[in-house]
């Protein structure tokens, strides 16, 4: 728990103050589970989420000002509407992944909101939403930088110079990625919110190493001293 | 019409090009417009016209293997869909490519999709399908775009959709996009995730999709380069591409070299023509300056690691011969029989400059991140290599740690649920028989450390 600091107090005592108690929001995975009351625990350790509210949790962070938050807009429907046809009618729940990409497009992040969403939209329990949005790498849910660049750490990049890459973009973004755990939490946002990095796994493109994402381009032979081109080059964007 | 290619981007002269004939060539560009030009779609309209089982046989004759990693005969595996089926068939085309080293279906899918969407239709109708999914990994978000691109197109000239081109044959393709997890190239992990789950990897048997996989059906799963070959299997025949390549190795196959290399890159070659010492003295120009090679990976980071100055005993008996390393020819037996594998055709090569407790480092970490964590002796196991080669790495081990990892590994493979145990094991338990005085050399018995519980244990357990 230690390792991340920004999950927001959630009240254990029943009898505690009630007015810095934030609503519960309405229906869904969000509702916070009755728990019983634990003195204790009150006492002596932390307050904490529930291990099921800890897994839909979005940690706030600087880059959050660059995504719009979650709403139902028609364009998503009809999207999601188009990805859903792409199954046998009686398999809805395969289209979660394609479901979550167009959130994760659209918003920058997976949200509790959203996961409500999806799950309602493919009639499946939320946590079957959740078990996915946990497993995969290529879901996250706290907004990410401006630029999400996630460098190449597999062999043939990390020959190539990849770690090196990555210090050299966290001195000029300033981001420091000990801050957290890169278990837990594998995307380190800048300060700024304009950037944030990932490690990535081989991203198939071994013979022109050291390789990154950022966002949806691909960039190749990007040695640590053409990181600052790098970023240079999305200064318009 | 001779074809050239973009500057510096000339195939070697070792190389024979069917599946990358049109990558990096000049004037080339994904529209159906130019490969139609090209006499693009007219082994789908002879496809057509044939007969399913004929289709399946020409396959079957040309004796082509899987290009995913396993080298199984495609035409054999298609044979493996059980005749009294009255389920619908599913085609997967696997375009996960994650296999540490591998980078050839990146290619294909950005530059040549078209060559892609006939050889999965022309396998559709081979097969008995009528939908079709492209399992594409995240990380190529502009390939998942052509694709799609290329999909309404295909539609639009009546080579997808019902009724393909009159036939009477139908036939949807779809892309569905992965969320970067390796093991979601696994087969049935791929399945799995298809069907909107965490990708956890089947139990086996049945050991082939293509008896229950998904939504229950039998499922084809082929990857990217095994399907474009089905398309020069048509234009050529069975029997011309099995004179491609070595006998049991037939047609080509797409290396691709990354790592100490001048140039590093993809050469698409016949199968088994090739030796180590043309791929990487002439074709990729040699290590560079002043260095000497040392070890390859041969076929993506799970395949077992050579030395490069390694001898082979090769064949049984009275046929049993010496190989050298350089001499040993890029096929799937051939190396097989040297002890690792063909797999994915990532070759890596490392030259005298890299610490072997580096690299395993990194690939230890590779699969400690990747295993989907389903079953105890690859979670676990993945985990600890992770550690152990951890401390290997940062000089704080004790020789005995070399063996304690190699006892790790050899405790995964062969007892999990999916090949990721072989693969998370074999590149260790290779390393460490292959480097073990390296290894051993960066350890120091001064590194033995007792914890307070030891050293109570410890009174316990020694003699009276
Ligand atoms: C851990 C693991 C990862 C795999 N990754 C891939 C991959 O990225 N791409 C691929 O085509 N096959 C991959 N495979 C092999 C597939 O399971 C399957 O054998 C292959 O797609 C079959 O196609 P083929 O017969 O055309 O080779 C992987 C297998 C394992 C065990
Ligand atoms: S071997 Fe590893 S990757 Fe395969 S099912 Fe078991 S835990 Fe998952
Ligand atoms: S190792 Fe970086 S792309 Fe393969």
């Amino acid at each position: 728990m230690s390792s991340n600091p920004e999950i927001p107090e959630v009240p254990v005592d029943q009898n505690a103050d009630d007015s810095k108690q934030p609503a519960p929001p309405a229906g869904g995975i969000n509702t916070p589970l009755p728990r019983p009351v634990d003195r204790t625990a009150v006492e002596y350790l932390p307050p904490a989420l529930s291990v099921l509210e800890q897994n839909i949790h979005s940690a706030k962070t600087p880059g959050e000002k660059f995504f719009p938050s979650f709403a139902v807009t028609e364009g998503l429907e009809e999207k999601a509407n188009e990805r859903i046809a792409q199954y046998p009618d009686d398999q809805k729940r395969s289209a979660v992944l394609p479901l979550l990409h167009e959130v994760q497009h659209r918003f920058g992040y997976i949200s509790p909101e959203s996961i409500d969403w999806v799950s309602d939209k493919l009639d499946i329990e939320p946590i079957k939403v959740v078990e996915v949005v946990t497993f995969y790498p290529g879901f996250r849910q706290k907004a990410p930088g401006k630029l999400h660049i996630r460098v190449c750490r597999t062999l043939s990049c990390a020959m190539g110079g990849s770690y090196e890459l990555m210090d050299k973009l966290c001195e000029i973004a300033r981001i420091d990625r000990n801050a957290s755990d890169p278990h837990k939490d594998p995307i380190a946002v800048s300060p700024c919110g304009n950037y944030s990095v990932e490690f990535a796994e081989c991203l198939a493109s071994c013979g022109t190493a050291p390789v990154c994402l950022v966002n949806d381009d691909f960039h190749e032979d990007v040695t640590f001293d053409k990181a600052k081109e790098l970023l240079n080059s999305y200064q318009n964007a | 019409m001779s074809i050239t290619y973009e500057q510096g981007k000339k195939p070697h002269p070792n190389e024979h090009r069917l599946i990358f004939k049109n990558v990096d060539r000049r004037g080339w560009n994904p529209s159906i417009k130019r490969y139609l030009k090209e006499g693009g779609y007219e082994m789908l309209k002879k496809a057509l016209r044939m007969d399913p089982k004929d289709v399946i046989n020409e396959v079957k004759t040309s004796g082509l293997r899987g290009r995913g990693g396993a080298g199984f005969p495609t035409g054999i595996k298609w044979g493996f869909i059980p005749p009294d089926n009255t389920k619908p068939v599913y085609l997967i085309c696997n375009c996960d490519e994650s296999e540490p080293g591998t980078f050839k279906d990146r290619y294909i899918v950005h530059q040549d999709p078209h060559q892609l969407i006939e050889g999965m239709i022309i396998s559709a109708h081979a097969v008995g399908a009528h939908t079709a999914y492209i399992y594409i990994r995240e990380e190529f978000p502009e390939a998942a775009i052509t694709l799609e691109k290329a999909i309404q197109e295909a539609q639009k000239n009546k080579f997808l959709g019902e009724n393909i081109l009159g036939s009477g044959f139908d036939l949807e393709i779809y892309v569905h996009r992965g969320a970067a997890a390796y093991i979601c190239g696994e087969e049935t992990g791929l399945i799995e995730s298809l069907e909107g789950k965490r990708p956890y990897p089947r139990i086996k048997p049945p050991y082939f999709p293509a008896a229950i996989g998904l939504y229950m059906a039998p499922t084809i799963v082929n990857n990217v380069e095994s399907l474009c070959h089905v398309v020069h299997i048509m234009r050529m025949g069975g029997d011309e591409y099995v004179k491609l390549g070595t006998p049991r190795n037939s047609g080509t196959r797409i290396l691709c070299v990354s790592g100490d290399v001048k140039k590093p890159g993809y050469f698409e070659i016949e199968v088994g023509k090739i030796t180590f010492r043309e791929l990487l003295y002439d074709m990729c120009g040699g290590p560079k300056d002043g260095r000497e090679f040392k070890a390859v990976i041969p076929g993506g980071s799970s395949s077992k690691i050579l030395r490069c100055n390694e001898t082979f005993k090769i064949g049984r008996g009275d046929d049993a011969k010496d190989l050298d390393f350089w001499d040993i020819p890029l096929d799937f037996d051939t190396l097989a029989a040297a002890g690792s594998m063909a797999g994915s055709g990532g070759v890596i090569v490392m030259d005298d400059s890299r610490r072997m407790s580096w690299v395993l480092n990194n690939i230890t970490h590779f699969y400690a991140h990747e295993s989907c964590g389903q079953c105890t002796p690859c979670r676990e196991g993945s985990t600890w290599m992770k550690k152990v080669s951890d401390r290997i790495e940062g000089g704080t081990a004790t020789p005995t740690d070399v063996d304690t990892l190699e006892q790790i590994a050899y405790q995964i493979d062969g007892k999990t649920v999916c090949a990721f145990g072989e693969a998370s094991a074999w590149p260790v338990e290779a390393m460490i028989d292959k480097f073990r005085d390296e290894l051993v050399g960066e350890t120091s018995e001064d590194n033995d450390f007792k914890s307070k519980e030891r050293i109570e244990q410890e009174k316990f357990l020694s003699s009276v």
